[in-house]
């Protein structure tokens, strides 16, 4: 995208960029100073700061600006000492690049943590997390800095802060939730770590900064090192096999809306921009680059989509499934065609709508029931219509059905691989094995969504939540908002959405086969209306009132909806037992893995401590004859 | 330069005691030795032989004197490490009045 870097001078816009990053971290350090008292008056500012800075970057949106340095900030900066600018010198360093594909990131960047904020209103109770809000918005101005951020140095800056604060928007008073922190710190830490190897790596190889100028063909091994190296940081952040761990265990201990913002949303706008970044400005991907996205890519999606299916928590069943479509999205960069980017970042849009507003259901239930528990759950659907209908909207989406947006963006991708397929290399001949995985990911999606919407709202309704009752509407208007978002973008999906939104980023291309998603969205209504009309007509009055079917198991009595059952039979299933067992004892689990390394390791070197002193003696004077031995 | 040698092995002969006494008496003994030894070897470097004490005769501007600074050097060394074996042996008796014994084998709270 060389081509379209023109450096401007407007003024106004470049104090647009500077305010949209800095309002919310401004804003987030003053809440820290109101009492936790007044957490709704902190709340309402909170909203409003995401107000003003959704206007900003629908103004940015609309803006023509490329890429621009920010001098203006250096010239005033207020950071002087002893007369002398400390930011001098660093205009070089704060570039801003502002191409298409970061405008539509930040703008659904603001469009999330405006409803997810609104959510937190009635949702966050005052003691639950601390400093909640304030930590969100801090989220919110560096999440915009690592978008907007052209030079690698800047961007890596926002990113490390985004790793402390998604540590410190979970609780943490309990043992659990404490444990769940650390393990993502540690994991967060550990792989931008890494990251920033890459960019060293990255450094030395072009000596060159800056996004915009780097384009660098993985053909040595210090290139395929330092790419590999950028996609720990990037497959982390979004959560992809094998650096996926913390997502479920996050989602099963964080207060709701935290999981909706991060893992759900923000990570993964985050992650698959700098993975869109990586595979098309940082580098040109080789063939064998390609093979390893690809096989990355389904195997989080079979993995953690296996992992969903025997979930009894139901957000860490969401977690899992926040694993498991990343998958598809590293697949359609995998591919590197048009087609197959614009599939991977629709897909990573709609994802992030119907995966953030599962969460909120999530939310929604755990606030009426206060059970996380599928098998305890069950007939919700009366007692919530409102959730119940938007959860059901958002797990259609999830499973790739039409007329909602992940079919959408899922039949994109399934396209593009099998424009795929006609390729040469070996990557492309194992087309159908691509496929096949991604297609039969999203058969087990519906499976475990089954479970989820059976299981939660359908079914009888379990006597202990007799009294369960809407929530507010404050809570429910994001989700329909979500939900309308999530009918609008499948139904508009190759009219409207796509060439409007992702070919701007992406360039022209076009679609294979026949799919008008308008004329097939208007077929299903006019099916619906047509069935509903038969009902009506026909008025079927005889009709036997029967047990739910339950997929030929044994029925329980004290389960209300009881297809865990089958779901169980599933984890006994012989070849699948043996690895449900290994992942039950964390065998896949890279954090547990190194963890046991560590704590291997250190066992050995506590041995060498023996506490008498003529041991010590021999260890430094050893220690002091190798010195000398090098030295001389 | 056999004397240096003679102070590397008085040295040597320190650090054995050091690592295998387990007295803690003993072992401030051997540290002192140790200590000493390295005031020795500074005190030879800065001998030459038939050299008198360094203070200059203008009437003999030939004569050949002793080097002045490590022995300058050594002498604060000497009082440095007495300071230390003092503090030594303060720790020492504290340390008996903690376990009622001299033998480190029993003092191993560090002990990974």
């Amino acid at each position: 995208m060389n081509e379209f870097i023109t450096i401007t001078s407007q003024p106004a816009v470049c104090s647009y960029l500077q305010f949209m990053i800095f309002i919310p971290v401004a804003a987030g350090i003053v809440l820290f100073l109101v009492p936790e008292k007044y957490i709704r008056i902190k709340g309402i500012l909170s909203v409003a700061v995401s107000l003003v800075t959704g206007y900003l970057t629908l103004a940015l949106f609309s803006s023509a600006i490329r890429m621009v340095a920010l001098d203006d900030l250096v010239a005033k900066s207020c950071m002087t000492l002893f007369g002398v600018n400390l930011l001098d010198g660093t205009s070089g360093f704060l570039t801003i690049t502002t191409d298409n594909l970061s405008k539509l990131i930040i703008v659904f960047i603001s469009l999330f943590s405006f409803l997810i904020l609104l959510f937190s209103l009635a949702y966050i109770k005052q003691g639950r997390v601390k400093n909640y809000y304030p930590w969100f918005l801090i989220t919110l101005g560096c999440s915009y800095g690592a978008v907007l951020a052209d030079n690698l140095l800047l961007f890596l800056a926002f990113w490390g802060i985004l790793g402390i604060t998604l540590y410190k928007l979970i609780p943490g008073s309990d043992e659990e939730s404490s444990a769940t922190a650390k393990k993502t710190l540690i994991l967060i830490g550990a792989s931008d770590t890494i990251l920033i190897l890459g960019i060293a790596m990255l450094w030395r190889l072009t000596g060159s900064l800056s996004m915009n100028a780097i384009s660098l063909p993985t053909d040595n091994i210090l290139a395929v090192t330092a790419f590999v190296a950028l996609l720990v940081g990037s497959f982390t952040k979004a959560g992809a096999f094998p650096f996926h761990t913390w997502v479920p265990d996050y989602s099963k201990d964080a207060p709701a809306s935290s999981s909706a913002i991060l893992p759900a949303s923000l990570d993964k706008l985050l992650g698959i921009y700098f993975l869109a970044r990586i595979t098309t400005d940082l580098f040109i991907p080789g063939e064998w680059m390609r093979l390893l996205l690809l096989s990355i890519g389904v195997t989080t999606i079979i993995t953690a989509v296996m992992m969903a299916l025997v979930q009894h928590n139901y957000k860490k069943l969401l977690g899992y499934h926040a694993v498991s479509q990343v998958g598809y999205m590293i697949t359609g960069f995998g591919l590197g065609s048009l087609i197959g980017i614009a599939a991977g970042l629709f897909h990573m849009i709609n994802n992030a709508i119907y995966k953030s507003g599962l969460f909120l259901s999530a939310g929604c239930i755990e606030q009426r029931t206060g059970q996380e528990n599928i098998d305890e759950l069950g007939g919700l659907s009366k007692a919530m219509p409102i959730t119940f209908a938007a959860s059901l909207i958002f797990a259609m989406s999830i499973s790739g059905i039409p007329p909602f947006n992940g079919f959408a963006s899922k039949w994109m991708i399934y396209q593009g691989i099998i424009d795929f397929g006609a390729g040469p290399g070996i990557a492309s001949k194992l087309w159908v094995l691509w496929l096949g995985l991604a297609v039969l990911g999203s058969a087990l999606t519906l499976a475990s969504f089954i479970k989820f919407i059976g299981g939660v709202f359908l079914g009888r309704r379990n006597t202990a939540f007799e009294k369960a009752k809407e929530v507010s509407p404050l809570m429910w208007l994001p989700m329909v908002m979500l939900a309308l978002f999530c009918i609008f973008f499948g139904v508009f999906a190759t009219n409207f959405i796509v060439p409007k939104l992702i070919m701007p980023v992406t360039g022209e291309f076009q679609f294979t086969g026949f799919w008008n998603s308008g004329l097939v969205s208007l077929l299903i209504i006019i099916s619906i209306a047509l069935g509903v009309i038969v009902y009506l007509a026909v008025s079927i009055k005889r009709f036997r009132t029967e047990d739910s079917f339950i997929g030929g198991e044994r029925f329980h009595e004290k389960t209300g909806y009881p297809t865990p059952e089958f779901y169980k039979t599933i984890g006994e299933y012989r070849p699948l037992a043996w690895m449900y067992k290994k992942a039950e004892e964390k065998l896949f689990d890279i954090y547990d893995l190194s963890k046991h390394f560590v704590l291997w390791l250190s066992h050995k070197l506590s041995e060498a401590h023996t506490g008498v002193l003529p041991a010590y003696v021999i260890w430094v004077f050893a220690g002091l004859i190798i010195m000398l031995l090098i030295m001389i | 330069m056999t004397v240096y040698w003679l102070c590397f092995i008085l040295f040597l002969t320190g650090l054995y005691g050091v690592i295998t006494r387990r007295n803690l008496v003993k072992i401030a003994i051997s540290l002192s030795i140790m200590e000493f030894s390295i005031f020795l070897l500074l005190a030879l470097v800065g001998y030459a032989d038939g050299a008198v004490a360094p203070i200059v005769d203008p009437a003999d501007p030939f004569k050949v004197y002793v080097d002045p600074l490590p022995q300058a050097m050594v002498l604060t060394a000497i009082v440095i490490g007495l300071a230390t074996t003092a503090m030594l042996m303060a720790v020492i008796i504290r340390l008996y009045r903690k376990y009622g014994t001299f033998d480190i084998r029993e003092i191993k709270n560090l002990r990974g």
